[in-house]
């Protein structure tokens, strides 16, 4: 039964019920129905991903691992209490993505998100920030090679995951608001949030700067202890 | 039907969607404000030791969104005053006010949600879905605690030796690190043990299994097939054009007919139900309690 359904989600998301999305958004979009389309989209997207990591043959060990690095990011926000604003989830998502893979990554990466949200409450955003930090998994995964080598790159990466979380999250805030895009809410929102931006930019820079050596040699070493 | 604790997480969460759509979808104030009460009114009897205090945002939203909603859009006919050269309307103040209603509403519901959709629950669902994303998800939650108890251990190990110094920002910091990368090593070391002894117990062999199990009941058809059927029915009244506002150029509030009282009525049962099955829940464990 469970196998039927993943199934059915792997063949209708794709080519029935996103293009649906799509085509119901456009009509109606004079409606609120565009913002939920979109929210519908990000919910199926991770149905989608989720349905396609269990045909994959994952290790248990890799299993164990992805649930390690989400308890410790989520952990990172209790342990750095004592600084506000300065969360690890990014750079911890981004690390476990370079060392480990992208799709590792993006499970992380929503997995942190939902849970941390069990601590600081869930709403409609749950899935854009599932989304969001999921992105930055996967897409760290794929520059996974020149993010290894230089800690530039690491850093700028950390600013650019800091800007464009905080872009894509002002995007669900206008449209949870507003119903549709209206640009002068989104600038001002953006303007709005330049601290938090600000904040997220350089918590993830020192964050991966700190972290990203000794966590990968951590990360390093259990691969070729045990072989992951 | 039981108290939504003890239903199927799939019949929850379709009664919550049939309340939370007709709420979201229409800027209406009269959805709005029913949804708002009756949310907070299951907000309470979901979570008894809730303080007042803690819901004052849900009232603070509405004037917050009536303030900003003029600025951004000057839409509607009716001009009250000109701020910094554009139109200050009725209408976008009165949206606005509708706008923070439907926007407190849909969190106090999604709030609701959370409270009876507990972990168990959730992967529960998620092990529908992927078993494996579900152990992950399972792992995580599970590893929490032993971390914070592991991290606890060494700071105080730390502290016992004089290898911590807390006196500004950056020796804070940088202890913290410290105590994270020895937290680091165990919980990965941890892991991988951990692992080990799952495959040893034959993990991925053979069937899955579930810890928590909610049979499917009658009780579950009937919630899904009353909240489906009032949901409908709201929906119609709204196809129909007998409920629901039109709020630029001109306020066009709905004629009050029968068929858009049916609607309201529709939505105020759907929104009763769930209020009304945790306050049977309260009477019985009173009632059973008192025979003790």
């Amino acid at each position: 039964m469970p196998e039927k359904i993943r199934r059915v989600i792997r063949v209708a998301v794709p080519f029935a019920v996103m293009p649906a999305a799509v085509i119901a958004g456009g009509l109606f979009s004079g409606e609120r129905l565009y913002a939920w389309m979109i929210l519908l989209m990000v919910i199926l997207t991770q149905l989608l991903f989720m349905a396609g990591f269990e045909r994959r043959t994952v290790g248990t060990r890799r299993l164990v691992i992805a649930a390690v690095m989400t308890a410790l990011s989520v952990l990172g926000r209790f342990v750095f209490a004592p600084l506000p604003g300065f969360k690890p989830i990014t750079a911890i998502v981004v690390i476990t993505a370079v060392w480990i893979g992208g799709e590792t990554g993006f499970l992380v990466g929503a997995l942190s998100a939902l849970i941390s949200n069990f601590f600081s409450g869930q709403g409609p955003w749950t899935p854009f920030q599932m989304f969001a930090w999921g992105m930055i998994g996967l897409i760290a995964g794929y520059l996974a090679s020149p993010l290894r080598r230089s800690r530039v790159l690491l850093a700028l990466y950390g600013i650019l995951a800091g800007i464009a979380y905080s872009f894509f999250m002002d995007i669900w805030t206008v449209l949870w608001y507003n119903g549709g895009i209206n640009w002068a809410l989104y600038s001002a929102a953006l303007a709005t949030a330049v601290p938090y931006t600000v904040s997220y930019a350089v918590s993830n820079v020192v964050f991966l700067l700190l972290l990203g050596k000794p966590f990968g040699e951590k990360l390093q070493r259990v691969k070729i202890k045990y072989g992951v | 039907m039981k108290s939504l604790y003890r239903q199927n997480p799939a019949a929850v969460c379709v009664y919550f969607l049939c309340v939370l759509l007709p709420v979201m979808f229409g800027i209406d104030p009269v959805t709005a404000g029913t949804g708002l009460a009756a949310g907070l009114v299951l907000l309470f009897l979901l979570d008894p030791g809730l303080k007042p205090r803690g819901v004052w945002i849900y009232l603070l939203i509405p004037l917050f969104s009536m303030a900003v909603n003029p600025v951004f859009n000057h839409n509607g006919v009716t001009v009250l005053f000109f701020l910094n050269r554009n139109p200050v309307t009725r209408e976008a103040l009165l949206y606005g006010l509708v706008l923070g209603l439907v926007i407190s509403a849909a969190l106090v519901w999604s709030r609701c949600f959370t409270a009876v959709m507990d972990t168990d629950r959730l992967l529960y669902v998620t092990g529908r879905l992927s078993p494996k994303v579900s152990l992950v998800l399972s792992m995580a939650l599970r590893y929490i605690p032993l971390c914070r108890r592991q991290a606890a251990r060494i700071r105080e190990a730390r502290r016992a030796v004089g290898l911590t110094r807390e006196d500004n920002a950056v020796d804070r910091l940088r202890s913290a690190l410290s105590v994270f990368s020895g937290l680091v090593t165990w919980t990965l070391e941890n892991g991988i043990v951990t692992a080990d002894s799952m495959e040893a117990r034959g993990y991925g062999s053979g069937c899955r299994s579930r810890y928590s199990l909610f049979p499917w009941t009658r009780g579950d058809t009937l919630l899904s097939a009353l909240s489906a059927a009032l949901f409908a029915a709201v929906l119609a009244a709204r196809a129909a054009g007998k409920i629901g506002y039109v709020w630029y150029p001109v306020l066009v509030t709905p004629e009050a007919g029968p068929g858009g009282i049916a609607g309201y009525l529709a939505f105020c049962a759907l929104c009763l139900t769930g209020i009304i099955l945790e306050i049977k829940e309260r009477r019985k464990w009173r009632s059973l309690r008192s025979e003790i």
